[in-house]
């Protein structure tokens, strides 16, 4: 607990928690970064699952860099976000619930990235199957880290 | 305008909207899971546009539109709960008043898109580059919607 006083004490966390427009820049950064990463995961996803079949899937690992940089947005800013009310946020089950969910979006989007767009470039039933769990994963951890505002 | 407020106040959907506890809350993750469809797509729909993945035909990464007009109805959708459920909080704030006229902008900028311009490219092979207007209409639809985005998180800090 010392330690998560000593976080929202940082000059990061007290930024964000204090001053005037450090929480909204660092929250529409995250509603961004989120749009990005979770967007294009979607529709990386649809893909495999069947959705504009014309499209080959060795052809969206460019977007996939849009991926990353909303992933390499909504890290930092998140950690800003966590730096700013650690206290309420490490005890929150809604926020450690999102991480986790977060960590198996990112696995399987990264693995179904691997084996389809790095790969021969065909969709198998078992990538069809990764595809889904990874929307699961993704729509799991916007609802997880929406409630966190309500439970 | 007033009384538009007053009678959404008063209406029936205001009481659905604002009885039930969970239902803000499940408008919120809805309006979240619609603005990821909306940018995830247009991602791809509009980069193709500017010219990112040109070996692929811009007809085929089109389908990817219908995530976008799916999105934006789920958007439209909770969005005009949320009015009804708070009118007296919405229709005062200036951010909520831009976010509007940027919505109306970038669905003004799609239909011109769809509708003038998508024919034209797509009765040619398709692997052709897309022309000025069509990029220049890209790059309108990619920015207006981050910041409809940024401007609808922002709406709570401008009251």
């Amino acid at each position: 607990m010392d330690f998560l006083i000593w976080l929202e004490d940082s000059p990061i966390g007290a930024w964000v928690a204090i001053s005037p427009w450090g929480y909204p820049i660092v929250l529409a950064t995250h509603a961004v970064g989120m749009a990005m990463l979770v967007g294009v995961a979607l529709m990386f996803s649809f893909r495999a699952l069947g959705v504009a079949t014309g499209v080959p899937v060795t052809s969206l690992g460019v977007f996939m860099r849009l991926a990353q940089a909303g992933f390499v947005l909504n890290f930092l800013s998140g950690i800003a976000l966590f730096l700013g009310a650690a206290t309420e946020m490490w005890p929150s089950w809604p926020f450690r619930i999102k991480i986790i969910l977060i960590l198996i979006g990112l696995a399987l989007t990264t693995h179904l990235a691997r084996v389809c767009i790095n790969g021969a470039g065909n969709v198998t039933n078992s990538h069809r199957t990764v595809a889904a769990a990874a929307v699961l994963a993704w729509v799991g951890a916007l609802i997880a880290g929406r409630l966190i505002a309500y439970i | 305008m007033n009384a538009i407020m007053t009678w959404m106040e008063s209406s029936i959907v205001n009481k659905l909207v604002m009885g039930p506890d969970w239902t803000w809350p499940l408008l919120e993750i809805l309006h979240f899971v619609g603005l990821c469809l909306l940018l995830g797509s247009l991602i791809v729909v509009d980069l193709r546009v500017l010219g990112v993945a040109n070996n692929t035909p811009l007809g085929k990464t089109h389908d990817f539109a219908i995530f976008a007009v799916i999105g934006f109805a789920i958007n439209a959708i909770t969005g005009v709960l949320f009015v009804f459920g708070d009118p007296f909080r919405y229709f005062p704030n200036p951010v909520f008043q831009m976010k509007m006229a940027l919505v109306v902008f970038a669905l003004l900028n799609a239909v011109y898109f769809e509708r003038v311009l998508l024919p034209k490219i797509e009765s040619n092979t398709g692997n052709q580059p897309a022309g000025a207007a069509a990029k220049i209409i890209a790059v309108f639809s990619l920015l207006t919607w981050v910041v409809v985005i940024v401007a609808g998180r922002l709406i709570p800090f401008f009251e």
